[in-house]
């Protein structure tokens, strides 16, 4: 399959640089899709993406049209629109891209869902590693207002729109739609329990939405070309395009806009130009960002959509890939895997704050030569119970922990059996 | 205590939220800024009195995040990604780089008080592996020469900026 | 209500109402569903994950692992918690939790009451299986109540959710992340919420623990405890008092699901050390030397019955307890009664007559008495006259529960108390008028021009709007400041303020634990009555029971010229104190905690407590020791079969219920027979005279103010230092600043450092009541 342009069409993959500014931005077609939206009754514009078939890019992939149809239309109090680009899951940089490379873009998305849910306050929650980002977004929102795309009766249709960047301080749990919440309020970023979901009471106990920096970014292009159109890019079950990476153990580490659909082997393979290192075949990916359950070569095959990855066993994700090769050794990248959940956990729940450290401690005896007989059961017995926790956290970190644990159970047993050489 | 107009102008900040707490963060993030890159005892009261909630719950967000830090910090603070990419690109070469050329391993802040140095989560630039932050520059496919050069080069700005 | 559904728990089939907690719903059938975070007062949080258990909507739908904590109770809904896969889970979270656990269990202060040594062996995590450090913390100084021991922590988050959300505490929150969490204050230091105690309970392990009980630890199944009633305040919150061999130990709340339910004060937990006070009394005296108790009751009766019979039974009276059990004060009544004698039980006029007001109120079945956990439903709340979590902490609890729920929150008196910062409308008036702007509000029409200022009608009027539109509106008003014009004006608005389609409730704080049944005691003599006979030389022998009238503000607060006309007195307590020391006979008695009888609390509800039996003599309770001396006197036949009615002004009905009252029982609320005959009195009780263009306002704090928890232990150590209070204005004008020592001799009989205190209203001078005494060691201790 081909790359295409929609999200990208403004910014260049190989190599961001600076961002599109609000000339360049209008002279590629900007604010078309925003012009549509006004043009419509805001439920109409709901039905628009509903039909789009968009699936967060989030890593959920919930259906965004639906998501946005649980927010109470009649209600009259204050509702909130936030951008989540916290974007710290490992592997994953596409966020990144959009952010730096076309503010405009996420400014203009989150306009039509705004305008859509009749949201007159957004905050856009940024990572504070992304700070310069932040920048750039906050030099933009102050064009855009200039040009009266923000703020009161927006272009004359009598909509208000305020629109901010936030910056966070630092946690991956941040990302989690809630624990976002509780963050942007000014909290401990704990996530929180669903039931109420934000759709209802969300940010200060507000109906709210939360969505993905490239969700947003696709709203301008379905709402200027239509539903159908979008349609016809990706699968059935898996609309439009996405921002795919890949980085580790390939030649050409790098960022593309993709149909989804397209194969993972194509991806790996034609796309990041296979191996790294010669001699070394490739041997396992993650497909879309650390949470998700590693693939093996047989597997490649394997369709880089919604479904076909779920089917696979493992979840898209956010569709940024990390590959292995045959020099790595799966015990000691499961041992940086669980390092990185053990530190990155928000120590509510127990199964994630107590488990997860257990594992990481035998997986890191293991890689000492320290690990003992029936450490294999009993980490794959502490694993098993990570997928009962209150987020979706531990979930996370279960997905590469398990799949490792079996796909490569002999690198595990050997280095047992090494006990003592180190 | 902090200056006046600094407590004014944050004062000010937070009241533009549908709710003050909202504003906290950024709060703590001027505040440590203003205290030399850390959250004495001072600037937690200080928070809590701006926005107007209890000291602990300033505490517990200061203790949360990652980027708030109780004690000091050095001049500049290097933060090193070492999530799975950069790990698979020799993020761990670049820990020990450091440790040679600074003698401070993670956690640690050199003898001078110029460099701190952290793991950070993946700071999205898996593709450019690996990949540290200096304050607010990134600095991507780091190798052991390359760090030299943005060490020496980060003196010499230090000394030029001293002199 | 909630419709009652059908739910199924490992194939048994339980009824609860739709929408309960699942947990909830399978606790209340009797079945042990492991957790630790659900708490019934704080709700769920689901962060233990121990509550987990195969859950489906119904029998045909597939299971699914749920924490039933976070699961509303639907019909239909099949529970199985001996489901194997559940089981494991359950026994993983443990085995989570153990990992760091420091196994300290031989030495630990929570051993035999420890939820998750429970927990551990229910779920049959036996062995360990970890071969890893364990993480450790330092601990902190949280004050003389609480001792913290973070190391044993299992972040179940109940103490913060306990302490900052449900308490309002906001010294105490959750630190640090991942599996580095830690539950403190923010640096070492006394914990400010009057109800840290609770700590202990909420926490199910050993994290916080009773400070003062591990100091001389016992194994809590080596504790013997009996139900009782605590003694330090009117709200009457049950308790369990423990004894090791014949020492006091400690207290923990005793669940009474109508009143305290979970939870106390630290002043009623802490306060019960005055059982080990070293003043204990365990000998008799008369006239000089010690003498077993039997000579001394003898020789006294027989004292008695010689004035009696050489001045007539006038020349003889008694000062009864608000303290006392009713049985206690019923035998002195009779005892007096058998004599010819009066008996008095209050301090002075002004609160006689604002006790026996409220209590009428209280008892006449007029309006609705709120319990505790109907104060927390308020949707509505006026606090009159005084500060709740000095004068009845438990209320203040309760309060602070209907605020949390959205109750907006009046208070109008001259200082502000700890519940203000928690209120919608506060107002500042002098001493005794709050009356005035109530009477207003009452009228309902406009205020004369002038009458009230603009902050006054501002007040009123939020109040009116406010409770016009309640559905269950509370008043709580105050008696401990003696002013019955203030009791007045809250009944009126209470009962102006029910229709028909709603009641107003109302809340009384009364001094003492027992002060309702006090002023319902018939033939009660007014003090100053007594005090002017005395005076007067008409009054030969006094006896007084379990009263230190040293610190009572009564007229006999000068014992020494008291006494000095009566020829021949007689205290009945269970410590040494100023009042026994000047009485030419001492009889011990037990102290509240050994000691079995009755109170009734602010609701005029009627509660039992129970004691140990504890060998000796001097342990025998008050009642006992004055049936005793009624047997002496030769008169058992005059108070033959007395009912509680013939002494207290109860129905028949309610000495039928007061008798057939058992230990542990919910308590029942006693009805007043006929009318309790209240003096005419001035509106204006004493303290409303102006001296140096000052009024006196009395602080009653939650440490200090009450006499018992004063006698010892650490309640004592967290009273302040005499301090006086002035509004800054009024300091200014006087030319007076923070922290000097003032003297205010001349006209308030006091000299003090001075506090500057925007939340006082002008014009008023506020001093703390400190019931301080010197303890007094007794002789035969000290040898
Ligand atoms: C631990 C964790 C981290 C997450 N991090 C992110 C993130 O960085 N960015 C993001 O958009 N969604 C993240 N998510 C997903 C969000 O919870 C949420 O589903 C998403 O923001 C919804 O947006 P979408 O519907 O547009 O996909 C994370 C979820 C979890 C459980
Ligand atoms: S967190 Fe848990 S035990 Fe605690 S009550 Fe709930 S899920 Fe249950
Ligand atoms: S793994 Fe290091 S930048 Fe992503």
């Amino acid at each position: 399959m081909a790359q295409v342009k929609v999200l990208t069409k403004n910014i260049d993959l190989a190599n961001v640089g600076a961002p599109c500014d609000y000339q360049r931005y209008m002279d590629n077609g900007g604010y078309e899709g925003a012009k549509a939206a006004f043009a419509k009754q805001p439920q109409e514009v709901q039905q628009i993406v509903k039909d789009s078939n968009l699936r967060g890019r989030g890593g959920a992939g919930f259906p965004t049209g639906l998501k946005w149809s649980f927010v109470p239309m009649n209600f009259t109090g204050q509702k909130y629109l936030v951008c989540n680009c916290d974007e710290m899951e490992p592997g994953t940089f596409k966020d990144r891209a959009l952010l730096y490379g076309d503010p405009h873009q996420l400014i203009e998305g989150m306009l039509i869902a705004a305008y859509a849910m009749q949201m007159t306050v957004g905050y856009i929650f940024i990572r504070w590693e992304y700070r310069k980002g932040a920048a750039l977004v906050d030099a933009a929102l102050e064009e855009a207002r200039k040009n009266g795309w923000l703020g009161k009766n927006i272009q004359g249709s009598g909509f208000d729109f305020h629109l901010e960047t936030h910056l966070s301080a630092g946690r991956y749990i941040c990302g989690e739609e809630t624990a976002l919440l509780n963050s942007l309020e000014g909290l401990r970023a704990n996530p929180r329990s669903k039931p109420p979901f934000p759709q209802i009471k969300g940010f200060l106990g507000q109906p709210t939405i939360v969505n993905n920096v490239e969700t947003f970014g696709n709203l301008p292009h379905i709402l200027a070309h239509g539903a159908e159109w979008y349609k016809k890019m990706g699968t059935e079950t898996s609309a439009g395009t996405k921002i795919m990476g890949a980085s580790g153990r390939v030649k050409n580490p790098r960022l593309w806009e993709l149909p989804l659909g397209v194969s993972l082997r194509e991806l790996i393979y034609d796309y990041a130009g296979g191996p790294a290192r010669s001699g070394q075949d490739i041997k396992a990916v993650i497909p879309g960002g650390l949470s998700t359950p590693l693939l093996v070569p047989d597997e490649f095959d394997t369709l880089m959509d919604f479904d076909s990855v779920a089917k696979a066993g493992s979840r898209l994700g956010t569709a940024c890939i990390i590959v292995f090769d045959q020099g790595d050794n799966m015990v000691e990248a499961t041992e940086n895997i669980m390092r990185f959940y053990r530190r990155e956990s928000c120590g509510f729940c127990t199964p994630c704050r107590e488990g997860i450290p257990w594992i990481w401690n035998m997986v890191n005896a293991i890689t000492q030569r320290e690990g003992k007989e029936g450490d294999m059961e009993l980490m794959a017995e502490a694993g098993r119970w990570l997928s009962h926790t209150f987020c979706a956290f531990a979930p996370g970190a279960q997905g590469p922990f398990l799949s490792a644990l079996e796909k490569f159970r002999g690198e595990f047993e050997e280095f047992i059996r090494a006990r003592g050489a180190a | 205590m902090i200056p006046q107009t600094l407590k004014t102008e944050l004062t000010e900040y937070v009241k533009h939220y549908p709710s003050e707490r909202v504003g906290l963060i950024t709060v703590m993030h001027k505040l440590q800024k203003h205290y030399g890159g850390w959250l004495p005892d001072e600037a937690i009261a200080e928070a809590a009195e701006i926005v107007g909630i209890p000291e602990p719950e300033v505490e517990g967000v200061a203790t949360f995040y990652n980027w708030f830090f109780r004690e000091p910090v050095g001049r500049r603070i290097i933060v090193v990604c070492d999530s799975i990419s950069c790990h698979l690109c020799g993020c761990d070469r670049l820990v020990e780089h450091f440790k040679k050329r600074l003698g401070i391993g993670m956690g640690e802040t050199t003898a001078d008080g110029e460099y701190t140095l952290l793991p950070v989560v993946c700071l999205g630039n898996c593709d450019q592996a690996p990949s540290i932050m200096i304050d607010e520059e990134t600095y991507n496919r780091v190798t052991p020469e390359k760090l030299d050069e943005i060490l020496e080069q980060l003196s010499a700005e230090s000394a030029k900026g001293e002199s | 209500m909630a419709d009652n559904i059908k739910i199924t728990v490992d194939g048994q089939v339980v009824e609860t109402s739709a929408g309960e907690n699942l947990l909830q719903a399978c606790i209340n059938a009797g079945i042990l569903v492991p957790h630790f975070c659900y708490h019934e007062a704080l709700g769920e949080a689901g962060a233990c994950r121990l509550c987990a258990a195969m859950v489906s909507a119904s029998a045909d739908k597939p299971a699914r692992l749920e924490m039933t904590c976070m699961l509303k109770a639907a019909d239909g809904m099949v529970v199985s918690l001996n489901d194997p896969y559940a089981e494991g889970f359950r026994k993983g979270v443990i085995e989570d939790l153990m990992l760091n656990h420091p196994h300290d269990c031989p030495v630990c202060d929570e051993g035999g009451e420890c939820s998750l040594q429970d927990m551990t062996v229910t779920t049959q995590h036996i062995h360990r299986r970890t071969r890893f450090p364990k993480r450790t913390y330092e601990n902190q100084y949280l004050g003389p109540l609480v001792h913290h021991e973070m190391n044993r922590c299992i972040t179940c988050y109940r103490c913060v959710r306990y302490y900052r959300d449900y308490a309002l505490g906001d010294d105490f929150g959750v630190f640090g992340s991942r599996d580095r969490v830690y539950f403190g204050r923010v640096r070492d230091g006394v914990l400010q919420s009057e109800f840290s105690g609770n700590l202990i309970d909420v926490c199910p392990t050993g994290v916080f623990t009773n400070k003062i009980f591990r100091e001389v630890y016992s194994r809590p199944w080596d504790l013997q405890t009996r139900r009782s009633v605590c003694v330090n305040c009117s709200v009457g919150c049950n308790v369990l008092p423990a004894f090791r061999h014949t020492t006091f130990r400690r207290i923990v709340p005793e669940r009474n699901d109508e009143v305290n339910r979970f939870f106390m004060c630290d002043r009623g937990r802490y306060g019960g050390e005055f059982t080990n006070v070293p003043s204990r009394l365990k000998t008799a005296r008369f006239e000089g030397p010690c003498l077993p108790v039997e000579e001394v009751t003898a020789r006294t009766a027989a004292k008695l019955k010689q004035i009696a019979a050489e001045h007539g039974g006038g020349a003889i009276a008694a000062i009864g307890s608000p303290r006392a059990s009713l049985e206690a004060n019923a035998a002195l009544s009779m005892l007096m009664k058998s004599l010819g004698g009066r008996i008095s039980m209050f301090a002075n006029n002004a609160e006689r007559d604002a006790v026996r007001r409220a209590t009428a109120i209280t008892v006449s079945g007029e309006l609705n008495i709120a319990s505790l956990p109907e104060m927390e439903k308020a949707d509505f709340v006026l606090c009159v006259g005084g500060d709740v979590t000095g004068e009845a902490p438990m209320m203040d609890l309760s309060i602070r529960q209907a605020q949390r729920a959205g109750a907006p929150v009046f208070i109008i008196s001259p200082r502000a108390g700890k519940l203000d910062s928690f209120s919608t409308n506060s107002l500042r008036v002098k001493p005794g008028e709050e009356s005035s702007v109530l009477d207003h509000v009452l009228s309902g029409s406009v205020p004369p021009k002038g009458a009230l200022s603009g902050e006054q009608t501002d007040f009123a009027e939020a109040l009116i709007s406010a409770l016009g539109s309640a559905k269950h509106p509370l008043v709580v008003c105050s008696v401990l400041h003696e002013d019955i014009g203030v009791v007045d004006a809250a009944y009126w608005l209470a009962k102006r303020a029910s229709r028909l389609d709603r009641k107003c409730a109302i809340a009384f704080m009364f001094p003492s634990a027992n002060s309702v049944g006090a002023a319902l005691l018939r033939d009660d003599v007014a003090p100053e009555t007594l005090h002017a006979d005395i005076s007067a030389g008409k009054i030969k022998a006094l006896v007084v029971l379990e009263r230190n009238l040293a610190l009572d503000g009564s007229p006999f607060s000068d014992i020494e010229a008291a006494f000095s006309k009566v020829e021949f007195t007689c205290a009945i307590d269970f410590h040494e104190n100023a009042t026994t020391q000047q009485a030419s006979a001492v009889v011990p008695c037990a102290s509240h905690y050994s000691s079995f009888g009755s109170f009734l609390n602010y609701e005029g509800r009627a509660q039992r407590f129970d004691s140990l039996p504890i060998p000796g003599e001097w342990s025998r309770s008050a009642g006992e020791m004055l049936l005793s001396l009624v047997e002496a006197t030769g008169n058992e036949e005059a108070i033959g079969e007395a009912a509680f009615s013939d002494v207290y002004e109860i129905t028949p009905e309610s000495n039928t219920a007061l008798e057939a009252l058992a230990v542990g029982d919910l308590g029942n609320r006693v009805r007043l027979a006929g009318k309790l005959p209240v003096a005419k009195s001035p509106r204006r009780n004493l303290q409303t005279a102006t001296h140096n263009g000052l009024v006196a306002w009395n602080i009653e704090l939650c440490f200090g103010s009450e006499e018992l928890s004063m006698l010892h232990g650490p309640t004592r150590e967290l009273a302040p230092q005499p301090f006086v209070e002035l509004n800054p204005a009024d300091a200014e004008s006087r030319k007076l600043s923070e922290g000097e020592v003032a003297d205010f001799s001349a006209d308030f009989g006091l000299v003090a450092p001075l506090r500057l205190n925007a939340n006082l209203a002008p014009g008023v001078i506020a001093i703390p009541v400190l019931k301080t005494e010197t303890a007094i060691v007794p002789e035969e201790v000290k040898a």
